[in-house]
């Protein structure tokens, strides 16, 4: 079934990603993971997203800001936040419910938690149409 | 703390306006941008709301402003060195952890203000963008 949502459309996209997602074993969860979730785990939620009908045309258009967050254990798995960006920097011209008009990630923020974890954001800058 | 530096690249045409007017457009930017910040920003006590301000070379302003428990004059964020540059954010400690949210924080869970704050913005600035059109060829052929 078509994504409805842009959220949905880039959970849709990352989750068919199997090997990165087989190194995500805490799950992916859209706006917060739940207690309890085992690291490493991942979750995203929509910052804002405005709409550009007066700058498209009238087409069901939006420009939205994304973030996805990552809780890790080791340092070293900043590479499932790294990889989750870059496929998501794929996107541009790519459709399901929604298309991608374009896209761009920032750098990934490092966080050292109390307790020996660490957290990895960024956020995604999307631009899409409803189909 | 956090914060965002708005420069002459975030300005259409700033390369033909004079630098008084940079300037102007810069401050207007930056009152622009603190005053969505602030409708946004969460509020419990308001201290997050008052810490939000606004720095150019010149001038500043925001803090202590909108209503809301005064936060203290040492959270007066320090003007940018650069002419033409302008700061807007907060010097709070927890206003960071209130923006992205943090796992070991769950007293702060994550209510995003300051970029909600920067995406309207930059709408609002291409709704402007005639009249700064506008200015920018008024400016341009004043120079010239």
């Amino acid at each position: 079934m078509a994504s409805t949502n842009i959220e949905q459309a880039l959970d849709v996209k990352l989750r068919a990603q199997t090997a990165w997602l087989a190194t995500l074993t805490g799950g992916l969860y859209p706006y917060s993971a739940p207690d309890g979730a085992t690291e490493p785990y991942g979750f995203y939620n929509v910052i804002s997203d405005s709409s550009e009908e007066g700058s498209f045309d009238n087409l069901d258009t939006g420009r939205a800001r994304v973030q996805f967050d990552f809780v890790c254990a080791t340092k070293a798995h900043k590479s499932i936040a790294l990889a989750a960006r870059k496929y998501l920097n794929q996107l541009a011209g790519w459709t399901d419910g929604v298309s991608v008009t374009s896209i761009i990630a920032n750098g990934v923020r490092d966080i050292e938690l109390t307790g020996n974890a660490w957290q990895f954001q960024f956020d995604v800058m999307v631009e899409y149409t409803r189909v | 703390m956090i914060g965002i530096t708005i420069t002459p690249s975030h300005i259409d045409y700033s390369k033909i306006i004079d630098e008084k007017t940079v300037d102007k457009i810069i401050k207007g930017e930056c009152v622009i941008l603190s005053g969505f910040a602030k409708e946004l920003v969460p509020v419990d006590t308001g201290q997050l709301k008052s810490s939000i301000m606004w720095a150019t070379a010149n001038e500043k302003g925001g803090l202590n402003e909108g209503g809301g428990e005064p936060t203290s004059a040492f959270n007066y964020i320090d003007p940018p060195n650069e002419k033409e540059t302008g700061y807007v954010g907060s010097h709070l400690e927890y206003a960071g952890p209130v923006e992205y949210g943090r796992a070991d924080m769950p007293q702060y869970p994550r209510q995003p203000y300051l970029r909600p704050a920067i995406d309207y913005s930059k709408r609002a600035r291409e709704l402007r963008r005639g009249t700064i059109l506008r200015a920018s060829i008024k400016a341009a052929y004043k120079n010239g």
